[in-house]
């Protein structure tokens, strides 16, 4: 914010001596004293005087007010024109916006200066001709982006809901396109000040914008030009003014539009992951175990996931569920370092018996893709639309080194395919990712991440932009590769019925933090958590009399796992004690079974 | 109350999305519309609610064709019958608060002055569940719960007698889900509204309609009382449907 403000300075001087000229400057700028010429800077006049004895201050100041008026008119009059028009293209559409579209396209292709030129060649030099040349070609930008806000807003639902709440056009477009529209415009015009006032200068320059005795800036230059050796005072103060404003406005523009989303190169560079020494040694008990986390905390830097500890084995789907901001899907994502760069993950995740954590990039490439495959939730987003669906499976075959020339390659791509059950892989490789359905996506997905042959396969929420009838041909697949390949999956879900069909064993998360874990059938009907039991509760039962209310859990979902010092569920559980806002609890082995954990301080009354 | 009689609707001048679709809902009745995207739900409930004209058949509500209404008398019936969209996030304003989304329909309505005005949004934050506080936020510092009881509560604004529902909960969380199906169900019970609730999730439907009809392919395949249809299931599609549908496998 204060750099924002620093940036923009130049300009705010530029508008204060613009508006105060008059006050501000020690004497009239016209006022000719040729015994006075050409005097150095001195007290009576700070910036010295030209070869007419004029006082350099009092026409720098001038000249920004002369300056400031044009860019003033003429972004006045590009603003209205340009976002009006824009904004009623981008409204109407068909065949109204494609006309206006042309035109504000032949707008924008049209060189600036020598449209401004032919203008003022026809209706001779002048303040108002200049500004009406400089706005000829300046609107159209402006209509340009407001078009594009408003089209991408057309279709949006919160209009429908206007519409049908009765919402007339001019309410519609007035209170709610124009503003938006306007933002980015806004942003666009800080940027212009700076090609304006250049542009007013370069005219001056050339003997076509202000003509004398009024000072501007441009034309202060060419007047200063022939004493540039003898004289430096006159040409250099309008000449630094001219830099200070088109810079700080270009400046002032790039940091309004970037905001605070710019990437900085700064995270690419900076060590996210600490390095953590592998001191876990695989024992036999656990030979089958695939991948192993222990105490994973992430943190950007508060913690969104805290100490959790969860293992996959061989052939067997674990599932983790929980609400949307838990940390579940941060909690499968980490130990692959598929996460933002500015997380920082702590803990040990072994793969097999490597370590995963704090891997380099290139160490990465070899685990992920080969070892690990995975699958998210919006296979469109995954997905490039300009590549074939071959090109996409094509390059993970080759990056998992099965590739071969460019025929073999393909005869595993099409192979791939028809073991996610896509009929036809042969055409099917040829089509682009947009001509698949969601459930054909979330296949070919699946393919892709196959090619490396992995031990496991994370799946992010694979169903969840499915049809019913589509994620339970999904879930199937899933079933059949698990059973098939022998392969061990992590399935994130936040919708516990879904992952009862396919998974083996469970963990709850909440608030960041793992509530419960075990066998999926132990979980199910005799959940030690009351969170697990208020998940079971709000699932849809098949025999319910329409009507029935669901038993929900009061209050919000827990924000991070560092909020409370106490349990995170707390305030939002049926049978909380006092102890149970001020100590931790940890998760205890239950006796229903050996692996079946629960982090309840009550027990799991 | 609502009478949908041979409807035929689609995109301009291509293939109908909608065929030949006729449906009733009676007042106070919740009545559950399944299939899966691309079904044409969605549209049926466009033309239902006017935002999209119907190639043939006729929407009647009280007896009146919606789409013959022009005017003074389409901004009238407007009020009787309100829409809540999948994605609360979408259909709110991110630029208003919550109180001003609340008071919009109001504005356009010229509804009461100010003050009057100002009691109905903290009557309706109360109605759908919400502390008068978060009349202050924006929709982006709400939860998805939250911002879907705002939509609701702007759709209740002008006292409609139909809610149509497109995939109300489908972009919530289990848990969330279940209080948002709770809240429709007190609305039906409190307000006496009326309500056509479109889903792909049949599990979330059998157990908030009093009657279910069941869509493929533009067309309503079996139609009835909702433990009918989910317990005797008569048309192919509806078994396959029932038998994908997820339900948590107790006692395994």
């Amino acid at each position: 914010m204060t750099r924002t403000v620093l940036v923009a300075l130049p300009l705010v001087v530029f508008a204060i001596a613009g508006l105060l000229a008059p006050v501000l400057a020690p004497v009239d700028p016209t006022a000719v004293d040729l015994a006075a010429s050409l005097l150095p800077p001195s007290a009576d006049h700070p910036l010295g005087t030209d070869q007419l004895g004029r006082d350099q201050l009092s026409r720098i100041l001038y000249g920004a007010q002369i300056s400031l008026a044009v860019t003033a008119a003429v972004l006045t009059i590009s603003l209205t024109v340009g976002v009006i028009t824009g904004t009623i293209a981008g409204y109407l559409g068909g065949r109204a916006d494609r006309v206006i579209s042309r035109v504000v396209d032949m707008a924008v292709s049209l060189p600036g200066m020598l449209v401004a030129l032919a203008v003022i060649g026809v209706r001779g030099p002048g303040v108002v001709n200049l500004i009406i040349a400089m706005s000829l070609w300046a609107w159209a930008p402006y209509a340009r982006i407001a078009r594009a806000r408003v089209a991408g807003l057309r279709g949006s639902p919160h209009l429908d809901a206007l519409r049908l709440l009765g919402a007339s056009p001019a309410r519609v477009i007035g209170r709610h396109l124009l503003p938006p529209a306007l933002a980015p415009c806004l942003v666009y015009a800080s940027t212009d000040v700076g090609s304006i006032v250049l542009g007013v200068a370069t005219l001056s320059f050339l003997g076509l914008g202000i003509p004398p005795p009024y000072a501007e800036w441009g034309q202060m230059l060419i007047e200063g030009r022939p004493y540039l050796a003898s004289a430096w005072w006159l040409a250099y103060p309008p000449g630094i003014a001219i830099t200070a404003v088109v810079f700080a406005s270009n400046l002032l523009g790039e940091r309004l539009a970037g905001d605070d989303e710019r990437p900085s190169i700064l995270r690419w560079v900076r060590p996210t992951a600490r390095r953590r020494l592998a001191d876990h040694v695989p024992t036999a008990a656990e030979g089958d175990v695939v991948l192993s986390v222990q105490d994973l905390s992430v943190g950007y830097p508060q913690r969104v996931v805290a100490e959790v500890s969860y293992e996959v084995r061989r052939g067997q789907v674990l599932a983790i569920v929980g609400e949307s901001g838990s940390g579940k899907t941060t909690s499968v994502l980490a130990p692959f370092g598929l996460l933002d760069p500015s997380a920082v993950a702590t803990g040990s995740a072994t793969l097999g018996s490597g370590e995963l954590m704090g891997l380099t990039p290139h160490e990465r490439r070899l685990v992920n893709g080969r070892r690990v495959g995975v699958v998210f939730q919006d296979s469109l987003a995954v997905l490039n639309p300009l590549r074939t669906i071959g090109a996409h499976v094509d390059e993970a075959v080759r990056n998992a080194g099965r590739g071969g020339r460019r025929a073999a390659t393909r005869r595993v791509t099409e192979e791939l395919l028809r073991l996610v059950g896509l009929p036809d892989p042969a055409a099917l490789a040829r089509q682009f990712p947009h001509q698949l359905s969601g459930g054909m996506r979330q296949r070919v997905q699946i393919a892709i991440a196959l090619a490396g042959e992995p031990e496991l396969l994370v799946a992010d929420e694979p169903t969840s932009a499915l049809d019913v009838t589509v994620q339970a041909q999904l879930l199937d697949l899933l079933g059949r590769l698990r059973d098939e390949l022998s392969m061990s999956m992590i399935v994130v879900s936040h919708d516990l019925a879904v992952v009862s069909r396919l998974a083996d064993s469970v963990a709850v998360m909440y608030a960041g933090r793992i509530v419960e874990s075990g066998p999926l059938t132990t979980v199910i009907n005799d959940p030690g958590h009351p969170y697990t039991r208020g998940l079971l509760d709000a699932v849809p039962l098949p025999g319910a009399v329409p009507g029935t209310r669901f038993r929900t859990m009061p209050g919000r979902p827990g924000a991070g796992p560092d909020d409370s010092s106490g349990c995170a569920f707390a305030p939002r559980c049926p049978i909380a004690v006092t102890a149970c806002t001020n100590d931790r609890p940890v998760l205890k082995v239950l006796t229903s079974a050996a692996t079946h954990r629960s982090a309840c301080s009550r027990g799991g009354a | 109350m609502l009478e949908v009689e041979r409807l035929s609707a689609g995109y301009r001048n291509r293939v109908d999305v909608v065929k030949d679709v006729t449906i009733r809902v009676d007042a106070g009745e919740i009545v559950g519309v399944v299939g899966e995207s691309g079904c044409g739900k969605t549209t049926l409930a466009r033309v239902i609610t006017g935002l999209s004209r119907p190639r043939a058949g006729v929407v009647r509500f009280e007896g009146v064709d919606v789409h013959a209404l022009r005017g003074q008398a389409l901004r009238a019936h407007r009020r009787h019958i309100q829409m809540v969209f999948q994605d609360p996030y979408l259909t709110l304003s991110p630029r208003q608060t919550v109180r001003q989304a609340l008071t919009e329909p109001l504005l356009i309505h010229r509804i009461g002055d100010a003050r009057s005005r100002s009691a109905r949004v903290d009557e309706l934050l109360d109605l759908v569940g919400l502390d008068p506080e978060v009349g202050e936020r924006r929709p982006r510092q709400l939860s998805g719960g939250q911002q879907q009881r705002v939509a609701i509560a702007r759709a209740l604004a002008l006292e409609p007698r139909l809610l149509v529902c497109d995939e109300p909960v489908t972009a919530l969380d289990v848990s969330v889900q279940a209080k948002v199906l709770n809240l429709l169900c007190d609305l039906r019970d409190r307000l006496g509204l009326a309500c056509l609730f479109i889903a792909h999730d049949l599990a979330v439907v059998r157990q908030l309609a009093d009657r279910i009809a069941v869509m493929h392919d533009g067309r309503i395949v079996e139609q009835g009382p909702t433990l009918e249809v989910t317990t005797d299931p008569r048309h192919p599609y509806t078994r396959a449907l029932i038998a994908a549908t997820p339900t948590i496998p107790f006692g395994r």
